[in-house]
């Protein structure tokens, strides 16, 4: 009873409202826990029922009052006590997790699973089981880690602590180091990417044994459906500033989580990922009224506005994270130059993650998280860069623009620039050849990708995952085939 | 007092204020006599403005708790 108590109790202090602390002191009330055990002991009723009783009994007292204030406390009490019940309940009663955890139980029905639900569900621990039974099956189908501890206690001081575990090896770590959660950590999103991948739907394409995969770049829910319908891998950038575009006041969080909770339930089973921010002087937007720059390609433009606007930048990111809990999104920056970028970018997802925290909003954290290669400083630091993140893509337009010195806007300039331009070429191989050495991801997401005639060329150096525009998806892909026969 | 009595906001404070104390203190009023370590107790007593009461603080820290607890009350 105790135990039930000190779980409604850790539930019931996650809401700060101060409405909640008298409900605490309710369920810490010693007449209250005399009573529902004297009903337990003496009369051998049920725990539910025991409660339920005890609250019936609070709740009379206070409906039989004749102010109507003292007698809307009997929802107080009936509130306590539904919550005592949830956690007391093995049946019927709402299974669904408050807050994001890990359930440790000694046995599961799958049943049990199925009405708890993947929100908030991080992952399973159960004392008996096995990696062939029903539960383990449907736990892999939720995508879900499960781990089986026939020797682990389960106790009451478990509940708070911090538990990490392996699904894959099948351990189970509590309250593990700081190394520990950041190997497994880093673990759990190379898996979450590689499944994504796996994922995919349609055919498969090849060339010389390697499996390519077919992405879209998009900037709305349009191009995803369209994305959708022409048959692609994931949406290997989906390009946020869009949203941002051509209105009179800027997104707020709620707005913005809606929409990118939209499209990722578009995506439920493939690679979803977001660029943030990619605006400067050369993109305006309306109700932010950005200075004339002498040069904006080689200003104040995608990670570099983000900082210069945190407020915008955080806003944004905690509607990523709040929209993540809809499925798997990873989140990608522009524009970087360096690795102190991406140290400043963790400490602005951390405080973004700690905001909703302590707002009380759901979110899903630790994203897999990829950067940009488009300028010629993250080419020759690509594999520096690489060590911070899950993933990395080419942005080819641009990196051909700065590799060039060439602005891709100068009509003058149109037949210089040229993205297969040798040395655009070799900066690519340089990136593909880091990204092997550090063993994460790579994609190239620039109009090159939809360059039929470039396509041999990208391919030899050992890129195996384009990302193109939907409209584009079909050409690349009869290419792809034509290629993969000769 | 409040106007609308002690309602959950006040009684938590209360009673949050009396566990800080080593004292056994009772409030007493229409009647009857509760611990205040319970809120239901409190609550159910139905205390509103114009009903009289009075607290008893007995124990080690009786001066300390007495004073605190004036200054808690609605």
């Amino acid at each position: 009873m105790t135990l039930r108590c000190e779980k409604a109790q850790a539930l019931c202090q996650k809401d700060q409202a101060a409405i909640f602390e008298a409900q605490k002191l309710m369920l810490e009330d010693q007449e209250f826990i005399d009573r529902i055990q004297e009903s337990i002991g003496q009369d051998k009723r049920t725990a539910v029922y025991a409660v339920l009783q005890t609250s019936e009994f609070y709740a009379d007292m206070f409906l039989g009052m004749d102010d109507e204030l003292m007698r809307s406390k009997s929802a107080d009490i009936r509130d306590v006590s539904s919550l005592l019940v949830r956690c007391l309940s093995q049946g019927k009663a709402d299974k669904k997790l408050l807050a994001p955890g890990i359930v440790v139980a000694d046995y599961l029905l799958p049943g049990d699973l199925v009405e708890m639900g993947r929100e908030n569900l991080l992952g399973l621990v159960v004392r008996h089981g096995s990696p062939s039974s029903h539960l383990a099956v449907l736990a892999t189908g939720m995508n879900l880690p499960m781990v089986v501890c026939p020797d682990l206690d389960i106790e009451p001081a478990l509940e708070g602590k911090t538990l990490a575990m392996d699904g894959g090896e099948g351990l189970l770590f509590i309250e593990p180091d700081s190394s520990t959660q950041t190997l497994l950590k880093e673990k759990a999103q190379e898996l979450i990417y590689r499944k994504q991948v796996l994922a995919s739907t349609g055919e498969e394409l090849c060339y010389q044994g390697r499996r390519i995969e077919l992405l879209a770049n998009v900037g709305s829910i349009e191009d995803i459906r369209q994305a959708i319908q022409a048959g692609c891998d994931g949406i290997g950038l989906f390009r946020t500033e869009l949203s941002f575009l051509g209105r009179q006041e800027l997104p707020d969080e709620d707005e913005l989580v809606e929409y990118y909770s939209q499209c990722l339930e578009l995506m439920p089973d493939r690679p979803l990922v977001f660029r943030t921010l990619d605006i400067g002087s050369d993109k305006q937007i309306q109700g932010l009224s950005l200075p004339q720059e002498a040069n904006p390609a080689l200003g104040c433009r995608g990670i570099r506005f983000c900082f210069a606007h945190t407020d915008l930048f955080k806003t944004q990111l905690r509607a990523l994270l709040r929209a993540a809990v809809k499925g798997r999104p990873a989140l990608m920056f522009p524009m970087i130059t360096s690795v102190e970028e991406v140290a400043h970018i963790k400490a602005l997802l951390r405080e973004a993650a700690d905001e909703l925290k302590q707002a009380g909003l759901p979110y899903r954290d630790h994203l897999p998280l990829g950067l940009m290669i488009e300028t010629p400083a993250a080419v020759v630091l690509a594999r520096e860069l690489a060590r911070e993140v899950s993933f990395l893509s080419i942005g080819s337009n641009d990196l051909a623009q700065y590799t060039l010195a060439a602005d891709r806007e100068n009509e003058a300039l149109a037949d210089r620039f040229n993205d297969r331009h040798p040395a655009v070429m070799k900066m690519i191989a340089l990136t593909v050849e880091a990204a092997r050495q550090e063993g994460v991801a790579l994609s190239l997401c620039g109009e090159l990708a939809r360059d039929t005639q470039a396509l041999p060329q990208l391919l030899e150096t050992g890129l195996t995952r384009l990302s193109v525009s939907p409209s584009r998806l079909e050409a690349v892909k009869a290419k792809i085939r034509q290629l993969c026969k000769q | 007092m409040d106007p609308l009595g002690i309602h959950a906001r006040p009684a938590a404070l209360m009673i949050k204020t009396a566990a800080g104390f080593a004292s056994d203190i009772r409030l007493n009023a229409k009647g009857k006599s509760i611990a205040l370590s319970s809120i239901l107790s409190l609550m159910t007593l139905g205390l509103k403005q114009g009903d009289r009461m009075n607290i008893t603080v007995e124990g080690p820290d009786e001066v300390q708790a007495a004073k605190t607890l004036r200054a808690v009350l609605p």
